[in-house]
C-alpha cells in the first residue's frame, strides 16, 4: 500500500467531532474543600458521602501523580479544571420528549438515537451527558425484575444503604492518585444492583459523552450483582473534537457476590487528538471487580480512541472457584498512546483467570500491555492463561509487553505467551491476488487478529467494534 | 545516605586513599568516578523497578570489606583441583589473585590472559580506553561500586583470527571465614574472527558450607566482527554467600555470543546479562538455570538491545525452586526503530517443588520496529501430575519419580553445554542441589 492512501485514510476527520451548544451550569475552574462541599450540596448528598469525598480529597493531596507508566503528556493543572458541569434542564423527566432537543440531536449525530434504541434494540440506555444523567429508559421493565439501574445521583437519594455498603469497597478512596481524585469530585455515573438469583432481562448500557470544554469528567460506576445473579453491562464512548486535552478519570467498581456473573464490555472511541497529537482525551481509569465464591467477572474492552488510554481493569479472585477474564483490543494510531492491561489477583482456591490482549500499533502510536498475575499463598490450584499479541503497522510505532507474574503457591499453573509481528506480506499477497483490495485485506486480517476478543462482545457491540477498527485502521499498512 | 550506603562509601574511600602516589592518574579517576556514581545512585531498594523482587538487606546490612591478601593453603589447592578445568586458569581468593594457584600454561596462540593487577601497570593506555565502556558505572550502582574498588580481575585478549579449543577458566573462591567484599573485573576483547571459551567459576573454599562473603563481579566483553565467544558463569558459592554479577557484552557484525549462567549458590544472588548488538547479523543465545533451596533468593536479569537490523537472539531460562527459595526472572528485549528483521525468542520456565517456594517472572518486550519476529513466554508450575503418575504406576517411588522429572527439567540447560569438561563441571555442581541429594526424603 502506498503511503498516500495511508495518509489519506488516517487523516479522515473524526466523525463524532462537534460541539453542541447546550447551556452548561458550570463551576469556575479550581479545586479545594469548598468546591467539594458545593458540589456535594448541589447534588443533595447525605453527610456520609460528603465526609467520604473530603477524606478522599485530603488523601489525594498527599499523593503524587504516578510516573511509572509508558505514556507521556503535558502536566495536568488540576486547578484549571472545572469540577462540575450539568446541562440545564427541568429537574425531573418522565419521557424523552422533555430532554433538551439539542442533546437529543447530539446523540442522533453519533448514531445512537435513544428512541430508536429503546424500541428496536431492547437496550436500556442511561445517557450521561457530561456529568448528569438526562434520560433513563426501560426503567419499568427492569423494575419488574427488581433490577436497580439508575444514575449515581439517584442512587445516592434512593438507595443510600446500598451505596454506603459498597461504595469504595473495591477501589478504596486511597487506591491511587486518580481514584482518590475521582472519589473526591465524582459527579455522576451509573449504579446497578441485581437482586439475588435474578438474570437481568436485558443488556444494560450507558453512553458517555464529554462535552463542555475544559471540563474533566469523573464518572463513578458501581455494579453489585447479588448471589446467583447475572448482568451484562455495556459502556460506549465518543467525544467531540477539542484542542485542549481533557482529563477523564473514572472509577468502576464491580461486586460479584456468591455465584454471580458480571460481564462488562467497553467500546471506547473518544477523540484521539489530531494527526499532530493535538487535543484528545486523557483516559485515566481505575476499574476493578471483586469476585466472591463461584462468581465470575469478565472484562471486554475495545480501546480505539483517546490520546492516552491508561487503565487496568482488574479482578480480585477472592472466593473459591471464582473466575476472572480480560479480553482487550487496543489500537493506537497517529500519536496515540495506550498503556493498558489487567491485574488478576488470586486469593481463593481453584480460581481461574484468562487474559487475551491484542495490541495494534499504527502511525506513531505506542501500545503497551502491562499486566500482573499474582497467585497468593492461599490460592490452591490457581490457574492462569495469558496471551498478548501485538501487531505493528508502520515503522514508527511501538509495541511493548510488560507482564508481571508472581507465584507464591506451588500448585499454581501460570502461563504467559506473547508475540509481536507485522501483517505477513504473503497473507496480503494472497488476498490481493484473489481480487481483494489492500485496504479490505488489511481490515480482514486485523479483524481476524482480534476475533478472539470480538467474539466476547455482545452482538451490537461486536458490530460497532469491527466498524471502529475498520475506520481507524484501514490503509495504515505500508 | 542510608547506613549501608555510608559503610560502602567509607570502605571505598579508604581503599582509594592508599597508595595514591603509585596509582596512575587515570585509574584514580576511574575509581573516583565510580565512587561518585555509587554515592549518587545508592544501594537499590525494592522500590526500584529493576530490583522490585529482590531485597538487598544482606548487602545493606553486611559489613563487607576488601581482603588484603589472597593466600594459598593446601585446603585451597584441593578446592581448586576439584573445580579446575584442563587449560589455562587464573585463581582468585577473596577477590585477590593467587599466583601460586594460577597457571597460564597451555594458553593457545593468539590469546593473552593477564591478571588485571599486572595489566593496569603494563597496558595502561589500552585499559584506560576499554574499561567501563560496556558496563556503565553511571547507570548501575553495583558496577559503580566495582569501579570504585577496581584492582583485581583478569584481561583476556584475542588476536584477530585466534582460535582456542581449550576453555580459559577464572576461578573465584570465597574463603568464608570473614565478611570479605570481592570486586573482580573481567575484560574480554575479541578481535575480528576470533573464537574462544571463557568459564567463570564462583565457589566457596569451605566447599558447599556456609562461606560468608560478597562478590560483586563485573565482566565486560567486546566482540569484534565475526568473533565468537562462549561464556559460562558457574555461580555456586556456599549458602551464606552474597553475589552480584554483571555481564555486559557488545557484539560486532556477524558475531556470535553464547552465555550459560548456572546460578546455584548464595543466600542472595543476582546474575545480570546485558547484550547490545552493535553490528548487523549478530547472534546471541542466553541460557540460564537457577536452582534454589533453603532460603536462597536467586535473581536473574537479562537485557537484549537489538540496536541494529538483522540480529537473532534466543533466550531460555529455567528455575527449580524448593523449600522456601525464591527465584525471579526479568528479561527485557528491546528492538530499536532501525532494527528491522530482528528475530527474538525468550522463554522462562519455573518449577516450584515446595509449597513455600516462590517464583516471580517478568518477560518484557519493547518493540519499535515493525518488520520483526518477537515472542516470549513464561510459565510457573509444578511437576506434571500425569508424568508422576506414569512413573509411579511403573513402580518408581514418588520421591525417585520427582527427582527424575526435576532432573529432566533442568537437564535441558545442561545439555545445551557441549559435551566435555565444562559440562562435567556443571553436572558436578548441579547434582547436590537437586532433590534426592543428601536431605530428608518424602516417601509416598
Amino acid at each position: 500500500m502506498t503511503t498516500d492512501t495511508l495518509q489519506e485514510l488516517t487523516r479522515r476527520p473524526y466523525a463524532a467531532g462537534f460541539v453542541s451548544a447546550v447551556e452548561a451550569d458550570t463551576f469556575p475552574p479550581g479545586l479545594n474543600e469548598d468546591v467539594i462541599r458545593a458540589l456535594s450540596e448541589k447534588k443533595g448528598e447525605p453527610p456520609f458521602l460528603l465526609e467520604w469525598r473530603l477524606k478522599s480529597y485530603r488523601h489525594w493531596l498527599t499523593l503524587r501523580e504516578p510516573t511509572w507508566q509508558a505514556v507521556t503528556y503535558k502536566p495536568i493543572d488540576y486547578q484549571a479544571i472545572s469540577y462540575y458541569s450539568a446541562p440545564r434542564f427541568k429537574p425531573k423527566k418522565d419521557s424523552l420528549d422533555e430532554v433538551d432537543p439539542e442533546i437529543l440531536r447530539t446523540y442522533e449525530k453519533l448514531g445512537i438515537p435513544l428512541v430508536e434504541q429503546q424500541r428496536l434494540q431492547n437496550v436500556a440506555v442511561d445517557a450521561v451527558f457530561d456529568s448528569v444523567s438526562v434520560a433513563t429508559t426501560f426503567k419499568d421493565k427492569l423494575a419488574k425484575a427488581g433490577v436497580i439501574f439508575c444514575s449515581f445521583s439517584e442512587a445516592v437519594r434512593e438507595h443510600p444503604e446500598l451505596l454506603r455498603k459498597y461504595l469504595g469497597s473495591v477501589v478504596p478512596h486511597s487506591d491511587n492518585f486518580f481514584a482518590a481524585l475521582n472519589s473526591a469530585v465524582f459527579s455522576d455515573g451509573s449504579f446497578v444492583y441485581i437482586p439475588k438469583g435474578v438474570r437481568c432481562p436485558m443488556e444494560l448500557s450507558t453512553y458517555f459523552r464529554i462535552n463542555a470544554a475544559e471540563t474533566g469528567q469523573f464518572e463513578r460506576t458501581l455494579i453489585v450483582a447479588d448471589e446467583g445473579s447475572y448482568v451484562s453491562y455495556l459502556e460506549g464512548c465518543t467525544a467531540p473534537q477539542r484542542d485542549t486535552n481533557q482529563l477523564h478519570a473514572a472509577v468502576v467498581e464491580l461486586v460479584a457476590l456468591e455465584g454471580a456473573t458480571i460481564k462488562y464490555s467497553t467500546v471506547q472511541n473518544w477523540y484521539p487528538g489530531d494527526a499532530e497529537g493535538k487535543g484528545g482525551i486523557y483516559n485515566f481509569v481505575t476499574k476493578r471487580g471483586i469476585a466472591h465464591k463461584r462468581a465470575k467477572i469478565s472484562w471486554t474492552q475495545v480501546e480505539t480512541g483517546s490520546a492516552i488510554t491508561w487503565k487496568y481493569p482488574s479482578v480480585i479472585l477472592k472466593g473459591d472457584d471464582s473466575v476472572g477474564e480480560f479480553y482487550s483490543v487496543a489500537l493506537t494510531n497517529n500519536l496515540q498512546q495506550a498503556d493498558t492491561g489487567t491485574k488478576m489477583v488470586h486469593l481463593g482456591k481453584n480460581t481461574r483467570s484468562t487474559i487475551v490482549s491484542k495490541g495494534i500499533s499504527a502511525g506513531r502510536g505506542q501500545n503497551t500491555y502491562r499486566g500482573l498475575v499474582k497467585v497468593l499463598k492461599s490460592a490452591e490450584n490457581a490457574r492462569n492463561y495469558t496471551q498478548c499479541d501485538s501487531l505493528l503497522l508502520g515503522d514508527k510505532c511501538g509495541a511493548h509487553t510488560v507482564p508481571y507474574i508472581e507465584v507464591k503457591n506451588a500448585s499454581a499453573q501460570v502461563e504467559h505467551e506473547a508475540s509481536t509481528s507485522k501483517i505477513g506480506e504473503d497473507q496480503l499477497f494472497y488476498c490481493r491476488q484473489r481480487g481483494i483490495s489492500q485496504e479490505d485485506a488489511v481490515s480482514m486480517i486485523v479483524n481476524g487478529f482480534c476475533r478472539q476478543v470480538f467474539k466476547e462482545l455482545p452482538m451490537e457491540f461486536a458490530v460497532e467494534a469491527q466498524k471502529l477498527l475498520g475506520v481507524s485502521l484501514e490503509g495504515s499498512v505500508g | 545516605m542510608t547506613p549501608g550506603l555510608t559503610r560502602y562509601v567509607d570502605v571505598a574511600s579508604r581503599f582509594q586513599a592508599r597508595d595514591t602516589a603509585t596509582t596512575p592518574a587515570w585509574l584514580q579517576r576511574v575509581r573516583q568516578e565510580g565512587l561518585a556514581h555509587f554515592a549518587r545512585l545508592g544501594l537499590p531498594t525494592t522500590r526500584d523497578e529493576a530490583w522490585k523482587y529482590t531485597n538487598l538487606a544482606p548487602i545493606a546490612d553486611g559489613a563487607f570489606v576488601p581482603s588484603a591478601t589472597a593466600g594459598s593453603t593446601a585446603e585451597l589447592a584441593a578446592v581448586v583441583a576439584r573445580l579446575a578445568l584442563p587449560g589455562p586458569r587464573l585463581v582468585f581468593v577473596d577477590g585477590r589473585l593467587s599466583p601460586e594457584l594460577s597457571s597460564v600454561a597451555g594458553l593457545p596462540r593468539g590469546l593473552t590472559l593477564k591478571p588485571l593487577r599486572d595489566a593496569l601497570v603494563e597496558d595502561g593506555a589500552f585499559l584506560e580506553a576499554e574499561l567501563g565502556q560496556r558496563a556503565l558505572a553511571a547507570e548501575h550502582a553495583f558496577t559503580a561500586l566495582n569501579a570504585a574498588l577496581l584492582e583485581d580481575g583478569a584481561v583476556l585478549r584475542l588476536a584477530p583470527g585466534a582460535l582456542s579449543e581449550v576453555p580459559v577458566q577464572l576461578v573465584f573462591l570465597t574463603r568464608g571465614d570473614a565478611p570479605v567484599l570481592a570486586s573482580p573485573r573481567i575484560l574480554v576483547v575479541a578481535g575480528e574472527g576470533s573464537e574462544a571459551t571463557l568459564v567463570e567459576t564462583y565457589a566457596s573454599a569451605t566447599g558447599g558450607g556456609s562461606g560468608q562473603g560478597f562478590t560483586n563481579a563485573v565482566t565486560e566483553v567486546t566482540l569484534g566482527d565475526n568473533a565468537s565467544l562462549k561464556h559460562y558463569r558457574l555461580q555456586a558459592e556456599g549458602d551464606a554467600a552474597v553475589h552480584v554479577g554483571g555481564l555486559h557484552v557488545r557484539q560486532g557484525r556477524d558475531s556470535r555470543f553464547v552465555s550459560h549462567t548456572f546460578a546455584f549458590g548464595g543466600v542472595l544472588a543476582r546474575n545480570e546479562v546485558h547484550v547490545t548488538f552493535a553490528g548487523e547479523g549478530g547472534d546471541a543465545t542466553l541460557n540460564g538455570l537457577y536452582v534454589g533451596r533453603g532460603t536462597q533468593h536467586l535473581d536473574q536479569r537479562t537485557a537484549l538491545d537489538h540496536a541494529v537490523p538483522r540480529c537473532t537472539s534466543r533466550e531460555l531460562y529455567k528455575g527449580v525452586l524448593d523449600d522456601r527459595a525464591r527465584g525471579t526472572f526479568h528479561g527485557l528485549v528491546k528492538v530499536r526503530q532501525d532494527a528491522q528483521r530482528t528475530d527474538s525468542r525468550q522463554q522462562n520456565r519455573n518449577l516450584l517443588l515446595s509449597e513455600h517456594a516462590q517464583a516471580d517472572t517478568r518477560p518484557q518486550l519493547e518493540i519499535l520496529a515493525d518488520d520483526v519476529k518477537c515472542a516470549h513466554g513464561a510459565v510457573v508450575g509444578r511437576l506434571d501430575a500425569q508424568a508422576l503418575f506414569y512413573l509411579r504406576s511403573r513402580g518408581i517411588p514418588r520421591a525417585e519419580a520427582e527427582r527424575l522429572l526435576t532432573y529432566a527439567f533442568a537437564r535441558e540447560l545442561v545439555d545445551a553445554v557441549p559435551e566435555g569438561p565444562v559440562r562435567a563441571s556443571v553436572e558436578g555442581l548441579l547434582a547436590p542441589k537437586l532433590p534426592g541429594a543428601p536431605r530428608t526424603e518424602v516417601t509416598a
